[in-house]
């Protein structure tokens, strides 16, 4: 083997090694920028995540909140009809008037974090409603809401609660 | 590449996942739900629901809406749990083929068309969500389902567009999720209690496959029986306060029993439930309020026999595998019913040891699933494995006391530094020294090397601050390093190391740690009590030097005496009497303090320093700082943030 030779394959060998480092690096690198990227994209699904946590934190608040509601309305349904006059009537009638201002203000309350009742007027849509049961009354047409149970709720699009119904039942 | 979608395909529910990260992670359905009732409808007007919209219009459109097919699928219309489906589902069913048919809105169907229909909508729900396609799932099935069951499973995956990268067992599916496929030639059984089914499995996990040695149940036992125990005891007792009979008013059954399920899940975590539905009905003196409280005790003696039932199966199951319970190594809880304590409680009575409930027991399924798609997929495997800290560290600070600087299961590398300061008047020098473990005394954690930081000027103490850092390098060299930021001096240490403790080490310490928690934290809170009084003697007599003649002998000598009161007990092991004489001390303080001010308000007050040798002897004797620096309130130095 010359000398010349001998360089020559030396010079092969560092250029293997040079490659070798050179892929290495690249290999790195690339593992880099991964790590960063996926770093970043995890601070803006982060801020994503706290969103939907916000957004959660606000139905789940609803949810306790809603069955209270419930039971006022239900309380406003049986006022009962007072025979008596005077004094003692006008006594009760503001007592009843703080408390319907109670009811509003919670109404209040919910609207301010964004709660809206469900429309409930027209046809049962299952996207919304709830059917707890039909029956038949004249004049009504298939699927058309008579009773409302329950009232339904959402924030935005998201459904918090559909609301129970009664439909009409169907003539087939 | 895309995702491999993970899915619990379930009787009444079914759930799904993908891996992200590595991880498994549960995808909410369009409606934001986890999970999504297994139920399809044709509406009146033709259209197709599936899922929630679909149950909830079950009542009006009974023969239209189909649920429950996994009881159905890939069975002979013969087998004896069809034909009882057949008297019980409102739907029709039907002979096609060698199988079972369906009809809805007048359309004959599989029930793997069916499933399929459940399956589209878990797609479309999780394209949306992951804005990627998903052509590609694992599902799960029951483990009894035999060869013919899994097949029809199979065809509702790729009917629905996906292909079908594997069945697996739904108990396998819970092992997998709690990852004790890495552990060869382990047995584990699954506990399964449902909303309406019981299953239990016995496994044996082997080289690269986990099998079912037995399995038993009871397809009619589960969450919904024990929602009609508490409605009929909330039902009894309301007849007996009032006399008026519930079940009969549908409306009042309807809130009766979501009100009873809400007690039964609030009693998972609570002792007591309250059940307040007012104006649930009324009679001729007007209306009836429906409040109780349930307590837990109450509920568990209302389904107790419930969850005996559920031991039975277990027993079979294990008997068939030809096992003892001695040989189970491990038990997974599934199910939603699993939650509650008795449940819990009565399983561990029986194995004699903990069951493993630490994942969502809901979603434990599709968890699995989704790591079984991650290993398919090869996501699983191209992570690039980052180590954490197994241990916590930190250093000694004032009284002994370990103060953590970089808390346990820390990915690695990371850096953490925290500013501290002297605890003596003219300390020349403070000792760092660096400790690992989870005790909170230094002197029962492990050392790991300490080194000084000499040549702090003359201050009083709390002035000098004292950064110190901590540097974990990926390869777990701790570099640990104290530079005085007044005058720039640092020292620090290297160790090589802090993360190749073995497993069993980091188990003992951390157990350790567990075992001593209370009387640790006692320990902690009693130096940290005696620091405190230390700094109050500190400046009560600093403010007695510095208000020379401004206050009278009387006050002064109050004072002094309430010093005193306070140095004799605070090196006792009376935390009571030090916090009283402290107090004490503070008090009569404030009230000289006050009085300085009025006297000198216009004057600048000029403290000198009270510098003295002996003082700084003294300090070389005390291990040094504390006080976080951006903590500044002086008058109590605290030794963590």
């Amino acid at each position: 083997m010359t000398k010349k030779e001998d360089k020559t394959q030396e010079m092969d060998q560092e250029e293997v090694v040079e490659k070798s480092l050179e892929e290495k690096c690249n290999d790195y690198l690339s593992g880099w920028k991964q790590a960063l990227a996926d770093y970043d994209n995890l601070k803006k699904d982060l801020e994503k995540e706290r969103e939907h946590f916000r957004l959660l934190t606000k139905e789940r608040v609803a949810s306790e909140l809603l069955p209270v509601l419930d039971n006022f309305f239900e309380a406003k349904k049986y006022t009962p009809e007072v025979e008596i006059d005077g004094e003692a009537k006008v006594k009760i009638e503001n007592w009843l008037q703080g408390i319907e201002f109670i009811y509003t203000q919670l109404t209040k309350v919910l609207e301010g974090i964004g709660v809206e009742e469900i429309n409930t007027s027209g046809v049962f849509d299952a996207e919304i409603h709830d059917c707890a049961g039909e029956r038949s009354e004249d004049g009504k047409n298939d699927g058309e809401i008579l009773e409302v149970i329950q009232k339904g709720w959402k924030i935005g699009d998201r459904l918090i609660r559909p609301a129970k119904v009664i439909i009409q039942a169907s003539e087939s | 590449m895309s995702k491999i979608l993970g899915i619990d395909l379930g009787t009444t529910n079914s759930c799904m996942a993908v891996i992200e990260g590595g991880q498994p992670k549960v995808l909410e359905n369009r409606e934001g739900a986890r999970t999504t009732p297994s139920t399809v409808a044709t509406t009146k007007s033709g259209e197709r629901l599936a899922g929630a919209p679909a149950k909830r219009q079950a009542v009006t459109n009974p023969q239209d809406t189909l649920f429950s097919v996994k009881r159905l699928i890939g069975r002979r219309f013969e087998d004896e749990e069809v034909q009882r489906d057949k008297e019980a589902f409102p739907f029709e069913i039907f002979k096609r083929g060698d199988g079972v048919g369906v009809k809805m809105a007048g359309k004959e169907y599989s029930p793997e068309e069916v499933s399929a229909m459940v399956l589209q909508k878990l797609k479309a729900d999780a394209e949306a969500k992951i804005g990627e396609k998903i052509t590609e799932a694992v599902i799960t099935v029951p483990a009894y389902f035999d060869d013919s069951q899994r097949q029809a499973t199979k065809v509702a995956g790729e009917i629905a567009g996906l292909e079908v990268k594997r069945i697996i067992n739904e108990p396998t599916a819970a092992a997998l999720a709690y990852g004790f496929d890495k552990n060869v030639g382990q047995q584990v059984l699954v506990y399964d209690l449902g909303g309406g089914t019981f299953d239990v499995s016995v496994l044996d996990v082997s080289d690269d496959t986990v099998e079912v040695k037995a399995t038993h149940g009871d397809t009619h036992l589960g969450g919904d029986d024990f929602d009609r125990r508490v409605i009929d005891w909330i039902i009894a007792e309301f007849k007996a306060q009032e006399g008026i009979d519930l079940s009969k008013d549908v409306l009042a059954l309807q809130r009766i029993k979501d009100a009873a399920e809400k007690a039964k899940i609030e009693l998972s975590s609570t002792e007591t439930a309250e059940v307040n539905q007012p104006f649930i009905t009324s009679d001729e003196n007007g209306p009836k309020h429906l409040v109780m409280t349930l307590s837990r005790p109450k509920l568990e003696e209302l389904v107790d026999d419930l969850v005996d039932q559920t031991l039975k199966p277990v027993e079979m199951a294990i008997k068939d595998a030809g096992m003892t319970k001695g040989e189970i190594e491990e038990i997974v809880l599934v199910g939603g019913m699993t939650r509650m304590p008795l449940v819990q409680r009565k399983v561990e009575e029986y194995f004699g040891k903990k069951p493993n409930a630490s994942v969502n027991p809901d979603e434990v399924v599709a968890m699995g699933a989704a790591v079984q798609a991650g290993v398919l997929s090869g996501d699983v495997k191209d992570v690039l494995l980052l180590d954490v800290t197994p241990l916590s560290l930190g250093i000694e600070t004032l009284g002994g006391v370990m103060t953590k600087l970089i808390e346990r299961n820390t990915t690695i590398p990371v850096s953490k530094s925290q500013v501290f300061s002297t605890a003596a008047d003219n300390q020349p020098q403070v000792e760092i020294h660096v400790l690992q473990g989870e005790r909170e005394m230094s002197g029962d954690n492990k050392s790991l090397g300490r080194f000084q930081l000499v040549g702090l000027p003359p201050a009083p103490r709390g002035v000098p601050q004292i950064e110190v850092k901590f540097d974990i390098d990926a390869n777990g060299i701790l570099n640990v390093s104290a530079t005085d930021k007044g005058t720039g001096k640092s020292q620090q240490i290297t160790i090589q190391a802090s993360t190749n403790l073995s497993d069993d080490e980091v188990d003992r310490m951390k157990e350790d740690a567990e075992a001593h928690a209370d009387e640790d934290k006692k320990k902690r809170e009693q130096i940290e009590q005696r620091n405190l009084a230390d700094t109050m003697i500190y400046t009560s007599e600093k403010m007695l030097k510095d208000a020379g003649d401004k206050i009278s002998d009387e006050e002064r000598k109050e004072v002094e005496e309430k010093i005193e009161a306070l140095k004799a007990v605070k090196d006792g092991d009376n935390a009571e009497a030090i916090k009283s004489a402290a107090d004490a001390l503070t008090e009569s303080a404030q009230k000289v303090g006050a009085k300085m001010y009025q006297a000198e308000q216009a004057q600048a007050a000029d403290a000198p320093e009270g510098g003295d040798a002996s003082e700084s002897k003294e300090s070389e004797t005390v291990d040094a700082e504390f006080e976080a620096s951006d903590d500044n309130n002086e008058d109590s130095p605290k030794e963590e943030n």
